[in-house]
């Protein structure tokens, strides 16, 4: 009787195993420190650990770990582009992007942009950003 | 006695087994294109016969005016890019700002080739595309949901849904 259980729980996790086998890999988990690496050749910003919070839409905007395209080039201050949920997003720098800035801002969306550039700039804790 | 147990025991298993499979169902991994197929729009008194095209690398608008929705938006978000980088990108008129941001252009008067773009899973039955175009920045992303086979035009809070027909 024992031997039908063993054997009939490891058809389980066969069967698990070939379920999720087929899935496509996460990548791994990069380190607890937030920062930004900007590619200016691809025009592409990587996030590890990224997140913050949105005050105008009332949302946590997560950033973790992925890829964003991006505009312009490294002489500028501002950051704008894409997230996943097609949201657009501006984080301003303390410094040019060729010039190693350290500090960080996040602008609101568009919309508030549009009637509320100094009211609604919020700044957010001390980040780190390479590239 | 000995026979009442297995048949619990193989009842456990059917169930588990059930229980895996709507697991892998749910949240697999889907072939990165969207299914091929036309797919109408749903909710939208001022476009009823608005749809969208979709073949294996394809998309096109039809029956639409995208600007109407997403233009304006376009144009200050990519002016304020613009301004912010001056020595990168030179002087752009407002007339060649409007020509670059013609949404209509890029996705309802020919096919955009979605092929360089990857699915980005955004949610348990959800896939997004970024379908941007010059320099990664303007155009209308889609979401796809696979359990509802539905199409979502969005950019930021303006969305319109697309049903498959």
């Amino acid at each position: 009787m024992k031997k039908k259980r063993v054997a009939l729980l490891m058809c389980f996790v066969l069967v698990l195993g070939c379920l999720t086998g087929c899935a496509e890999p996460r990548p791994s988990y990069q380190g607890t420190g937030r920062s930004i690496a900007i590619n200016g050749y691809k025009s592409e910003m990587t996030t590890v650990n990224f997140r913050f919070y949105d005050y105008h839409n009332y949302r946590l905007v997560n950033l973790s770990n992925d890829t964003y395209p991006l505009p312009g080039s490294l002489n500028t201050t501002e950051i704008t582009f894409i997230d996943n949920d097609l949201n657009e997003y501006t984080i301003r720098v303390n410094r040019p992007l060729h010039d190693a800035p350290d500090c960080l801002w996040y602008i609101c969306t568009v919309r508030e942009r549009m009637e509320r550039t100094q009211t609604c700039m919020k700044r957010i804790k001390r980040e780190n950003i390479s590239g | 006695m000995k026979s009442r147990k297995a048949f619990i025991t193989i009842v456990i298993g059917l169930s588990l087994i059930v229980v895996f499979f709507t697991v892998y169902i749910l949240t697999r991994t889907q072939n990165d294109r969207i299914p091929v197929g036309k797919y109408r729009i749903k909710d939208n008194d001022k476009y009823p016969d608005a749809y969208i095209e979709v073949t294996e690398h394809t998309i096109q608008y039809f029956n639409i005016d995208l600007n109407e929705y997403y233009q304006e938006m376009q144009m200050l978000s990519y002016r304020r890019v613009v301004d912010n980088d001056p020595g990168y990108y030179g002087v752009i008129s407002d007339e060649q700002l409007r020509i670059l941001t013609d949404l209509n252009s890029v996705y309802v008067d020919r096919p955009f080739d979605y092929s360089r773009f990857e699915a980005i899973k955004t949610g348990t039955n959800i896939y997004t595309y970024r379908m941007t175009y010059h320099d990664n920045f303007l155009g209308v992303g889609l979401r796809y949901y696979t359990n509802i086979h539905q199409l979502e035009a969005k950019r930021n809070d303006i969305v319109l849904l697309f049903e498959k027909e």
